[in-house]
């Protein structure tokens, strides 16, 4: 059971420290942290400005 | 023949398999991780910050896995492992056809676009992926197998 979670953890850690290594020096790389969504991009996907209070 | 005889072969037969079938996998969805990312954004399941982490992280795994399983290095864990991701998938692609979303499931990332080898989150799926955890609880339990780096570096010990 030691050796079964002992061997896990390294697969896990291998894994792990591969998909960072390249993701960080692959062309398509994917950004781990998403910036937050800008006042316009929220203006732009439902059409209502911000602080306006319709008819 | 003693089943003891064949059971060492059935345990290689498997880890050759599903070795093969998920390393090939894995690669598929290394070389395009945007689409993965977007088949992931498809299932509706995960919050953001963990989907972009998924879409790196879990083609990697599926790889060493697979490689493991080949080599024979930690195959036991490495089929326990996969038996596990498996049944995750399952659950996951069931969730989608409870819901009634039509995605695909992502399962071989780009080949599917390129041999045109069917792939839909549907029930299929699901009975695929928990055949694949069978085969891979099968290997787990079986304990013994033939052709294995871990044997031979014992053996030599």
């Amino acid at each position: 059971m030691k050796r079964l979670f002992i061997e896990a953890l390294v697969l896990f850690m291998l894994a792990l420290m591969t998909a960072l290594l390249f993701n960080a020096v692959s062309p398509r790389k994917i950004k781990l942290f998403l910036p937050k969504k800008s006042e316009k991009t929220v203006e732009q996907t439902t059409g209502v400005q911000e602080g306006s209070k319709g008819r | 023949m003693k089943s003891a005889n064949v059971m060492p072969w059935v345990s290689f037969f498997i880890r050759l398999i599903i070795g093969l079938l998920f390393i090939i996998a894995a690669l598929a969805k290394i070389s395009d991780p945007i689409g993965f990312f977007a088949t992931l954004m498809g299932f509706r399941l995960f919050p953001d910050i963990l989907l972009s982490f998924l879409a790196i992280f879990v083609p990697w795994l599926e790889f060493f896995l697979g490689l493991s399983l080949l080599l024979g290095i930690a195959y036991r864990t490495a089929s326990f492992l996969l038996a596990v991701l498996n049944l995750l998938f399952a659950l996951a692609i069931l969730s989608v056809v409870a819901r009634g979303i039509e995605i695909d499931c992502g399962c071989f990332g780009l080949l599917t676009d390129l041999l045109g080898i069917p792939d839909k989150a549907d029930m299929t799926a699901v009975v695929r992926d928990l055949v694949f955890a069978a085969m891979c609880l099968a290997v787990f339990r079986i304990r013994q197998t033939a052709f294995s780096l871990e044997n031979y570096y014992s053996a030599r010990t």
